[in-house]
């Protein structure tokens, strides 16, 4: 691999993936849809007082924290009152909505959720269409497959964090502005490390869609694997467990049950999971690359 | 990338197929192909359709993986390989350029790919669609080509940086004489430094074109040398032409020639003989003989077209 | 000869600015139709809380000049968008380029006045909904002096 046709491949690929649609609908999809949802939470605040408010929210994740760390059945976690039997999920509860800024981590964490949708419906198209159309041919005796992969996948991964930092920049402005309840220290070493979070949880998704769309010779089934496999996949896991405990662990096959320990309180919790993160990222990779230099083009 | 010398350069060929085979399913596209491409010659690969010239190009570029055999390209080894990076292009067959960018930023990429700076990249793009005729193109997206402006672009993609194997996928099929005879003469102008393999149905192009050929049917290689040894190994024919017809004695002793094979007679004192050997001695033991028999022809065409010799080796092959 | 270059991204700019621009015509309608209902239910003395009241009320306090303002704002901005979407489809540089930039900067000036002349009750105030209704804006502009200013050149 050739890390200068890396590069250049990463920075021509930006620019292509505005001119053919798909970043420009990644991009408004993701800046809209994401501030609209954070609105949605911001407006809650208004509506509901902040103690209701934080209330509503603390339900809400703990209920999204013992789903995800698989901590019971998910039909049986609302009998638990306030999971009053879950002291570890309560207490990273109490950790996001009282020791950091409570609207910050509720924002963050449902962009921790929908980040995964933003880029299955965003990266699939890194190779797929010029795979269909032949015009990686005229670039594969030039450079190796491996730089083209990596270089498709760098130039997705730099603008999708792109992004990521465009809507948490504004989310933090928005609110060390024009709501007095931080401090802008508090606010923006938060947003840092939630800026961080957010990016390392879009990586191992990044490299999946690399890895389908080198496998896949058209956009569009590329955009059907991507946008059925990473949404459906929790989903399928949590009801599965209902059915048979240990099939719980499918949530593992994606990064969902990992991601969210990004914002643990306990800082060895989050290298952790920024690890994680990595190693699916490595893993999508490694099969992707498999794949695509052993296919026929 | 090694250092060669000017010896090792031209002793080690451009290009060294062995043994390839590549099937898909149940289909075998390329059953065992083996040849050599010396450097700095245009060779021409020919064969019928489905005879697996594209399969074998898109194995020798690495878009396809062979099952079995071994590829050395430029000395340095195998499709893919960093040394040779670069220093190969291809023109694909069914390849269309990105539809959304401009035909300069394909381009420059390519080239910068190939080792030129940004600027350095520009210039060529700039040189290399000049020499082709679209400089008023650079711009614009290459789905606005015609097919004939997309096969010279596509020929202007090959050859930039001047790499030193080219190979260039049927770069005249669809296109109508004059557009086919202009790519043709930007061929033969740009192949002055490198290796050219070059596919095609027209056999009277390749001819014309090529110094060696490999006559590839049913994914065999049946033939292959360069043009004069490809012309002069198949079913070689010489047509004369006499002011009145051969008596049937003449046409015996002519018979009783070892090198003769056949006699045709084609009406008013014209005949076509198949002669078997290389070289002028055949065709002068003809003529010395007919010199004896007092019957000087007032024409002699000797050798077959590459189009004979290829039917001649392919045989009921489907075009 | 193929008859167009148009890149896959503009057209779907085009695509977004229609879907955009309708919502701009139904939010212009939008706020003459609060506003006459608000009116229609404080004179009705339709049954509500005290709070619900005052914040009718000052809606229909506000000016219908305003409103106007603000309406004749957003059907503007839905109508560049409508136009520079056929612009952008057409890779028309007037109707394209310049309307797409029109439209860039009277949607930011729509945003802008309708924050200053509109109560809140009509608005939200500044709120991230303004934000995100700044983006598309900015975000077009952006695009159309960059990615695809060569692209509407005709």
């Amino acid at each position: 691999m050739n890390w200068t046709h890396v590069r250049l491949i990463a920075t021509s690929s930006i620019p292509q993936t505005l001119r053919s649609g798909t970043g420009v609908v990644y991009a408004v999809f993701t800046l809209i849809f994401g501030l609209h949802s954070a609105n949605l939470i911001v407006r809650q605040v208004e509506t509901l007082g902040a103690t209701r408010f934080t209330g509503w929210v603390e339900t809400a994740l703990n209920f999204l924290l013992a789903s995800v760390t698989l901590q019971g059945k998910t039909t049986e976690l609302p009998e638990l009152e306030k999971f009053g039997g879950l002291d570890n999920i309560h207490a990273w509860a109490e950790y996001l909505l009282r020791e950091q800024p409570a609207l910050l981590s509720a924002v963050f964490i449902l962009q921790a959720l929908l980040v995964p949708l933003f880029v299955s419906s965003g990266a699939f198209n890194q190779l797929a269409g010029d795979l269909q159309h032949g015009a990686v041919r005229y670039q594969l005796l030039s450079t190796s497959r491996s730089s083209l992969f990596f270089g498709r996948f760098l130039g997705m991964a730099v603008f999708t964090a792109a992004l990521i930092v465009a809507l948490t920049s504004v989310l933090v402005l928005f609110v060390g502005s024009q709501l007095d309840l931080y401090e802008w220290g508090d606010l923006i070493a938060w947003g840092v490390h939630c800026t961080f979070a957010l990016i390392c949880i879009s990586l191992p998704y990044v490299a999946f869609c690399s890895w389908i769309s080198a496998v896949v010779n058209s956009p569009f089934s590329a955009l059907i694997f991507t946008g059925l496999i990473i949404p459906a996949q929790p989903f399928l896991a949590i009801g599965a467990m209902n059915a048979w405990e240990p099939l719980g662990k499918l949530i593992y096959l994606m990064p969902w049950g990992v991601q969210f320990w990004l914002f643990h309180p306990d800082p060895a919790k989050v290298v952790f999971a920024a690890l994680g993160c990595l190693a699916y990222t490595a893993l999508f990779l490694f099969l992707g690359l498999y794949f695509f230099r052993k296919r026929d083009l | 990338m090694s250092i060669e010398t000017t010896e090792t350069l031209q002793a080690t060929p451009a290009l060294r197929v062995e043994g390839v085979t590549k099937s898909f399913d149940k289909l075998r596209a390329l059953d065992a192909v083996s040849f050599e491409v010396p450097r700095r010659c245009v060779v021409g690969i020919v064969g019928p359709n489905g005879a697996g010239k594209t399969t074998l190009f898109s194995i020798v570029a690495g878009f396809l993986i062979a099952d079995s055999g071994k590829i050395e390209i430029l000395g340095e080894g195998t499709p893919g390989h960093p040394g040779i990076l670069g220093r190969v292009s291809i023109l694909p067959q069914d390849a269309l350029f990105d539809r959304n960018q401009s035909i300069l930023n394909q381009l420059v990429l390519i080239r910068m790919l190939r080792g030129a700076s940004r600027r350095q990249a520009r210039d060529d793009v700039a040189e290399a669609l000049a020499r082709v005729g679209l400089s008023d193109y650079l711009e614009r997206s290459a789905v606005v080509l015609s097919h004939g402006m997309t096969k010279r672009l596509g020929i202007a993609q090959a050859f930039l940086g001047d790499p030193e194997l080219i190979i260039l996928d049927e770069p005249t099929a669809g296109l109508d004489p004059r557009n086919a005879a202009r790519i043709r003469q930007v061929i033969r102008d740009l192949s002055v430094e490198s290796t050219v393999v070059v596919s095609s149905h027209n056999l009277t192009e390749l001819q014309d074109l090529c110094d060696h050929v490999v006559i590839l049917d049913r994914g065999v290689v049946k033939a292959t040398g360069t043009m004069e040894e490809i012309m002069r190994s198949g079913l070689r024919r010489i047509d004369l032409g006499f002011d009145e017809d051969l008596s049937a004695d003449q046409t015996a002793t002519l018979l009783s020639l070892p090198a003769v094979g056949s006699i045709e007679a084609r009406g008013s004192g014209r005949y076509e003989l198949s002669i078997d050997g290389l070289g002028d001695e055949p065709v002068a033991a003809v003529l010395r003989t007919l010199l004896e028999l007092k019957a000087m022809p007032k024409s002699l065409r000797d050798g077959s077209s590459l189009e004979e010799i290829f039917l001649s080796l392919t045989g009921d092959s489907e075009e | 000869m193929a008859s167009s270059d148009r890149p896959s991204g503009l057209t779907a700019l085009a695509v977004i600015n229609f879907i955009f621009g309708t919502l701009e015509f139904l939010g212009g309608i939008g706020f003459i139709v609060i506003r006459f209902v608000a009116g229609k239910m404080l004179s009705n003395g339709h049954e509500m809380s005290a709070k619900e009241r005052e914040g009718l009320q000052v809606i229909v306090d506000s000016s219908w000049i305003n409103v106007g303002i603000v309406v004749a704002l957003a059907f503007a901005t839905g109508l560049l968008l409508l136009l520079s979407g056929i612009g952008y489809l057409k890779q028309k540089r007037v109707l394209g380029r310049w309307f797409g930039n029109g439209y860039g900067i009277v949607a930011i000036t729509y945003v802008t006045v309708s924050l200053t002349l509109l109560p809140e009750e009509l608005t939200e105030g500044f709120s991230i909904g303004v934000i995100r209704s700044l983006i598309y804006p900015c975000f077009t502009m952006v695009l159309l002096n960059s990615t695809f200013r060569r692209d509407l050149a005709r």
